[in-house]
């Protein structure tokens, strides 16, 4: 048999090595490479997928540290700091954010998982102060026990850590009350780049209580949030918790639990909603009409979470690859659907209220409630939402084929139809690698309030290239470079927000955004990363760094522009 | 036609390897069943170790690598480890499967299939094991006379030479465990007590084959997996009950995964089944009333491999007197005690301090007992209770059953 | 070419000052900061006019200190070391108000009066802090982050602010939000992640000047109801407050002493035009003050658009289940005053006539802080002793209690008031307010908004955080052209 190529990463000098493992102790370093291995392929990582297949190393850690305390922490980061060697931050992995340029330099990981504690749960300022690997999850299940919550869970998943969702996307199901985490963060306690400890909130004043998300004066946390783990490394953080109407743990299905042999069946995913809790589903026939009531809802003054999951709900809500391929085949799910969250907070009767306010809605914009006498099977299998919609676990229910990449517009509910317009756009292009690419974004958008009153909705398209096979995924990597380019060159107003557009190499290729925004972002990386070795390379380049920008990454990034009728940057003049 | 899980190579999950979506939910709680962030993680290993390689996810990422030969044996001096640092509990399995449909378990099992064909596995403590089983027939280093010593002074027919309706198929540990020894004696007699028509092999029982099926030493298994079947046909075996989780689980599920095994001609029951059925039918009636707050300890080869979760909690509950309170993490969201897998084997610490953390759970809720219906389990527990000098009561279900009838 | 050439240049002769009379003006306020003139005052008129003259501060080393109404209270446009007052009054343009999704883009010398004029036509309401002027400007109000009225609700506790467009300190321009993707605007969400307008917010224009603003807007309600409880103290009051906001009951909610209230209710006094303005003597307020309670909760119910008298229905059960489990009696007026409840709909609109209480002394010295719920009698009893140290009457201490998204923290208010023709009144009041400040940042009241000498109180206990803000600043403003010498800057 042929031998095949090995993939060998790059190691630290032994010395740093030995010093690291004086820091952290001997059982919480490795260099082993099975273990390196398994920090080197994300979730929503096509590059990551493609640099397996091209036996690319750039993506291997050097080392894993486990740091237990903020001390250890600063540690690592003097010592990187000090032989100029790149580290990066890391949780689960679950948004591969491969390392740019593809030099492979050796690189520490600094894994969280043994910071896992919720130091305390204050139920005066309705806060929980929490270590970087502390989960949605967790916290809401302590915080449920006090009568308050967190205010949802992401819609990937409540398995997300509230720390690096702080420096990423943080949206959840109720964000139309509770706005996204970038509104629920009170104070973070930061290593920054060059080892030094930042606390932001009121709790950068040393007589001060940890209660208040500003500190004096301008406001650094705003520039934190969402750097992607450049700017430093939280290694504790405070985020809100408000009042909570159901019990102190979430209701089980009556169908009792699965076992390996049983987890087909459907009927161990419907729990009932938890208590002063209601889902209302409600179809519609075309997508204006859907929009208008998306808006109409999100004005009402009623519930707590809106989201319209489209086709996505074929993942969702099914147990198998057969099963959602079927029921996308078959159009099982209505295309255009949302639910509305609804919550006793004040007391029974506000829910009678909103039971009133919903109806009234769906009878003005003409749409249909799912009930027992209409479509009870599909609101049956929807069932998952019930308690997804608090606490999310499905979210990464995308069975064989993995959920790799994603692309995201935000605006008013009308961003919808732009996703519409440019995704059809694209897959007609492009071409489709899955099933869901056509039949979903293209007729039937994702969209979710993702702000108090839904002044703002989401929407997104998800694609699940075959991982096997490179031209799959380069295929689909073409899709979401094609939607993005297009955005911005179309300039229709949508934005792209969570990944992408300001992660490199796009940020300093695309410099209409802001406009200015690399210009900016550079210069606050030049304060807080002055040797340039946290997660170097992810959210702007250094002026060097874009220099040594490979010619053919630069060549398609500039095709991409041409095709939006913009000019191509010439890299040797970019400020 | 599909192939039995038992000829399965890894290059057979190649999809699944590749399609990882990185969720974490093999490490975790499943989200929804999540009653603190102190007892909202699943796996043991992960638990213990805190790098990704030790969960089920790791695992994937590990075999993808190797079918893909990005690295290879001598790269990774400790991969043997990493693969044997399992209890296979399964609670990767069901949370993977209920999302991703996906198998880190089954991934595992063939990745240390394929590390005892190139000779890199088992780990070296697993070498006794199964010498022993060639040698013994079980893997305690016994021999095969002291199979049936525990039932000298009950009356129990021979399997091997008398027509019994139901084979109590005893199980290496609880038959041979001196510290077990009431719980095949009490099993058999709750039995008798209720008219089973019972029966055991005695000194011709054999080793089920876990303990050789989970280590990956698929040749050893498969042997006595043919054996044992040959047996129960040879002497028309209808039905059959078991003390042990992990014969349970082999018996009913491993065994049809055999390659060249047709259908299965026995029904086999875990003894707390049996008693289930027993009560229902009223062939078994409590009379005495036991004052005790317990907790129940779902096996994970019993619960989260099998589904038997009600059977014991009915049993239980059916027992005057007895208020069982449920610990946080149960049924397919048990945390395993850390005996299985081999890891007990090999790994008695890693074994004992995963049994400790079950422990604080089950002292969290108050009770005053802990019961459970697997010999290892309750080897690997009552071994914690001694380290931490701990005075709660460790139960097999047919203990209870036995002081209330 | 002078330095009055240019500026005549790129903003036209008729809106460049350097008279006397003009200088002086924006040399001070109604503060204890000490007075200092500027160079010039010059009114530019468009997003290009500011980067010019950016442009050419920074080439000069010019000082630019923005200003939009001048009726920020705390010295926070008065020029530490000369430099230019960059006007923006003229800038005045509501430039879009969005009625289908509720938000509205300003020029930064929109102000409050105007704004929720025109929203009020299209049945949407701004939501406006309590004792701002008519006059404030909506963009320096919001980026200094007045707290509105309805902070008790999560959804307007904080950050109103949507899109913004800023000419940074060296001339670029550049936009935050959804804006900053080249589109339309609306949302604080945008290509970058970073939520960068947050780091513009409390910066006294130190960071650069904002010369567009996209702001969160909400329905006006057609029904709505108010409620009042009195407390005999602000300690009495705190048990309710958490209850009532632990069940989400009120969009408005927050207390005030009476003599605040008695300011509102004071027949004699208006809203001043100019600050500080001549005490006006008024025996109703000395009425007023004698029979008003010592504390009243104001609690204001608000009907949605669709069956608005049952929204407030299950509100209002709520509230009287909670008034009956604590003893306290829910009133529909303040006793003995009648129909207070008309008034304050009226004011929860328009809230600036509590500027009338000016009128007592001529200026007005407040604390202004923020601190959990439960550390509030602390605070007080600060002020309280101090003043009694101090020689001031406590029944002339203005207090205003704002509770923040359902009472996680409160927003306080204290206000101390002389006459600035008197100076030993004045030397009185300012040791007090001093001493005061100290005392209560000493024992972690929590000045979020260090204007004057507040910033160095509290930018002598921040250690890193101000050494961050101090390299950013010498990295974005790398000539400390804008607004120097306040904050840590």
């Amino acid at each position: 048999m042929e031998a095949k190529k090995k993939v060998e990463p790059q190691y630290l000098p032994p010395e740093v090595y030995l010093s690291l493992e004086d820091i952290v102790g001997k059982e919480y370093i490795t260099q082993e490479r099975a273990i390196l291995e398994t920090y080197s392929k994300f979730s929503i990582d096509i590059t990551g997928y493609l640099k397996k297949h091209a036996k690319d190393p750039s993506n291997i850690p050097a080392c894993v540290v486990l740091p237990s305390t903020t001390e250890e922490v600063q540690a690592i980061v003097r010592l990187a700091n000090k032989h100029k060697i790149p580290f990066v931050p890391f949780t689960n992995g679950q948004l591969g954010i491969a390392n740019y340029p593809t030099k492979p330099v050796p690189t520490i990981f600094i894994h969280f998982s043994r910071m896992n504690k919720i130091l305390e749960i204050n139920t005066k300022t309705m806060a929980a102060k929490i270590q970087p690997y502390v989960d949605y999850g967790q916290l809401q299940a302590d915080a449920m026990k006090v009568g308050l919550w967190n205010g949802g869970t992401p819609l990937s998943t409540s398995l997300c850590k509230i720390s690096s969702q702080t420096a990423l996307a943080g949206l959840y199901q109720t964000s139309m009350k509770y706005g996204t985490l970038g509104k629920n963060i009170i104070s973070l306690k930061m290593v920054l780049p060059d080892g030094e400890i930042l606390k932001t909130g009121s709790s950068s004043v040393d007589s001060v209580d940890d209660f208040w998300e500003y500190a004096p004066g301008p406001d650094i946390y705003g520039l934190f949030r969402g750097c992607a783990g450049t700017l430093g490394i939280i290694t504790e953080l405070t985020t809100k918790l408000h009042p909570w109407a159901g019990e102190k743990e979430l209701p089980e299905p009556p169908a009792g639990r699965p076992s390996i042999r049983t987890y087909r069946e459907d009927k161990y995913d419907h729990a009932p909603p938890p208590k002063l809790h209601r889902l209302y589903w409600v179809e519609y026939n075309d997508i204006d009409s859907e929009i208008k009531a998306l808006r109409e809802v999100a004005h009402s003054g009623i519930g707590i979470g809106l989201n319209a999951a489209g086709i996505y709900n074929t993942y969702y809500c099914s147990t198998t690859q057969e099963q959602t391929i079927k029921r996308t085949k078959e159009n099982f799910f209505p295309p255009y659907n949302f639910y509305v969250i609804c919550t006793g907070i004040t007391s029974h009767k506000q829910l009678d209220y909103a039971d009133k306010v919903i109806n009234k809605i769906i009878k003005e914009t003409g749409g249909t409630l799912l009930s027992k006498d209409h479509k009870p099977e599909v609101l049956k299998v929807l069932a998952t939402w019930n308690l997804d919609c608090i606490r999310h676990v499905c979210g990464y229910r995308m069975s064989r084929y993995s959920y790799l990449d994603t692309w995201f517009l935000s605006g008013v509910p009308a961003v919808g139809k732009d996703a519409q317009e440019i995704w059809s756009e694209a897959i007609n292009t492009i071409g489709e690698t899955y099933i869901t690419d056509r039949g979903g974004v293209d007729t039937t958008p994702f969209l979710y309030a993702s702000d108090p009153c839904g002044r703002n909705f989401f929407t997104e398209a998800d694609v699940y290239p075959n991982p096997i096979d490179p031209k799959s995924l380069q295929q689909a990597q073409q899709l979401m470079m094609f939607s993005i380019g297009k955005t911005i060159g179309k300039k229709i107003g949508p934005g792209i927000t969570a990944f992408g557009a300001s992660f490199e190499p796009l940020t300093s290729f695309f410099p209409e955004m802001g406009p200015n925004v690399h210009l900016f972002m550079r210069k606050l990386r030049k304060v807080f990363d002055p040797n340039g070795v946290c997660s170097p390379g992810r959210q702007i380049f250094t002026k060097e760094e874009l220099q040594a920008v490979p010619p053919p990454v630069i060549e398609a990034i500039n095709q991409l522009r041409q095709m939006n009728g913009l000019d191509p940057i010439d890299v040797s003049k970019s400020q | 036609m599909e192939k039995k899980f038992f000829e399965k190579t890894l290059e057979d999950y190649k999809d699944q390897v590749w399609g990882c979506a990185r969720c974490n939910w093999c490490q975790n709680h499943w989200g929804w069943n999540v009653k603190s962030a102190e007892y909202s993680e699943i796996c043991p290993a992960f638990g213990e170790f805190r790098f990704f390689a030790y969960s089920g996810m790791g695992k994937m990422h590990i075999a993808r690598a190797l079918l893909e030969g990005d690295f290879d044996y001598e790269d990774a001096p400790e991969l043997a480890e990493i693969a044997y640092l399992c209890t296979t509990c399964g609670a990767c399995e069901i949370n993977c499967q209920r999302l991703q449909d996906k198998e880190p378990l089954k991934v595992t099992e063939c990745l240390r299939a394929k590390l005892v064909e190139d000779g890199i596995g088992p780990m070296p403590a697993h070498k006794g094991l199964i010498n022993s089983i060639k040698q013994y027939d079980n893997p305690w280093m016994q021999p095969r006379a002291k199979k049936a010593s525990w039932a000298k002074k009950i009356k129990l027919k021979d399997a091997s030479t008398e027509e019994v309706e139901t084979l109590y198929f005893v199980g290496c540990t609880a038959a041979l465990d001196l510290s077990l020894r009431e719980v095949p004696q009490n099993t058999a007699q709750i039995m008798l007590k209720a008219g089973v028509d019972l029966g055991i092999f005695g000194n011709q029982e054999i080793c089920c084959g876990s303990p050789v099926a989970r280590i990956g030493d698929r040749k050893t298994f498969v042997d006595l997996a043919n054996r044992n079947l040959e047996l129960f046909n040879k002497r028309g075996i209808k039905e059959i009950v078991t003390s042990c989780a992990g014969c349970y689980r082999v018996l009913k599920f491993d065994y049809p995964e055999v390659p060249g095994t047709s259908k299965i001609e026995y029904k086999v029951y875990h003894t707390v089944e049996y008693l289930d059925h027993l009560i229902k039918q009223g062939k078994l009636v409590f009379t005495k009333e036991i004052p005790l707050v317990l907790t129940w300890h779902d096996p994970c080869h019993l619960g989260r491999h099998c589904g038997i979760y009600e059977q014991p909690r009915n049993v239980l509950s059916s027992i005057p007197g007895i208020k069982l309170v449920e610990m946080e993490r149960i049924k397919d969201q048990a945390w395993c005690c850390g005996g299985g897998g081999g890891v007990r084997t090999a790994f008695i610490e890693f074994a004992v301090e995963t049994a400790k953390k079950r422990i604080g759970e089950a002292m969290k809720t108050g009770a005053e007992g802990i019961v459970t219906c697997c010999p290892f389990c309750e080897q690997n527990m009552s071994d914690a209770l001694a380290q931490m000098n701990n005075p709660l009561k460790l139960y097999d279900i047919t203990e209870l059953v036995m002081r209330a009838i | 070419m002078t330095l009055k050439v240019q500026l005549e240049k790129i903003v036209g002769p008729q809106n460049v000052f350097d008279d006397q009379a003009t200088l002086v003006k924006y040399s001070k306020d109604q503060s204890f900061v000490s007075p200092a003139k500027p160079d010039f005052v010059i009114f530019p008129q468009s997003t290009e006019e500011i980067q010019e003259i950016t442009r050419l501060a920074n080439q000069t080393k010019t000082p630019l200190i923005p200003f939009s109404s001048g009726l920020n209270f705390y010295g926070a446009t008065i020029p530490s070391n000369s430099g230019i007052i960059i006007n923006l009054s003229k800038m005045d343009k509501i430039l879009s108000i969005d009625e289908e999704n509720w938000f509205v883009v300003v020029e930064p010398g929109v102000t409050y009066e105007q704004l929720q004029d025109e929203l009020n036509k299209n049945k949407l309401r701004a939501m406006i802090p309590l004792g701002v002027s008519p006059k404030r400007t909506v963009l320096s109000s919001t980026l200094e982050r007045d707290p509105a009225l309805a902070a008790a609700s999560f959804e307007y506790g904080n950050d109103l602010m949507l899109d913004t467009e800023i000419i940074l300190p060296e001339g670029d321009l550049f936009r935050t939000g959804l804006w900053a993707s080249g589109g339309r605007p609306g949302s604080h969400m945008g290509p970058v992640r970073a939520l960068l307008y947050r780091f513009f917010t409390a910066a006294q224009g130190t960071f650069g000047i904002m010369t567009k603003m996209a702001l969160q807007v909400e329905y006006l309600p057609e029904l709505r109801e108010i409620f009042f409880i009195p407390f005999s103290s602000l300690t009495d009051s705190l048990e309710a407050i958490k209850q009532i906001q632990r069940k989400e009951i009120g969009l408005e909610c927050f207390l005030l002493n009476r003599f605040n209230l008695a300011s509102l209710f004071c027949k004699d006094w208006n809203i001043p035009q100019e600050f500080p303005t001549r005490n006006v003597p008024s025996e109703h307020f000395k009425e007023l003050i004698d029979v008003l309670p010592p504390w009243v909760l104001i609690i204001c119910l608000t009907g949605s658009p669709r069956f608005p008298e049952e929204k407030i229905s299950y509100e209002k059960d709520a509230l009287m289940n909670i008034s009956s489990k604590l003893n306290i009696n829910v009133f529909s007026t303040i006793p003995p005053l009648e129909n207070a409840d008309e008034y304050f709909s009226g004011l929860l609109i328009r809230p600036w006539d509590i500027l009338k209480k000016f009128c007592f002394k001529g200026s007005v010295h407040s604390l202004s802080f923020k601190s959990p719920l439960k550390r509030v009698p602390e605070f007080e009893s600060i002020i309280h002793k101090a003043s009694e140290e101090h020689n001031y009457s406590i029944r002339h201490i203005g207090g205003y209690l704002l509770p923040i998204e359902r009472g996680r923290a409160v927003h306080l208010e204290f206000d101390f008031h002389c006459d600035i023709s008197n100076p030993e009144e004045v030397k009185q009041v300012r040791d007090l307010y001093f001493s005061c400040s100290e005392e209560l940042i000493k024992m972690g009241a929590f000045f979020d908004r260090p204007y004057g000498d507040w910033a160095e109180m509290m930018y002598k206990r921040t250690g890193t955080y101000t050494k961050k803000l101090k390299e950013l600043k010498d990295e974005i403003d790398p000539h400390h052209i804008m607004n120097p010498g306040k904050l840590c800057f």
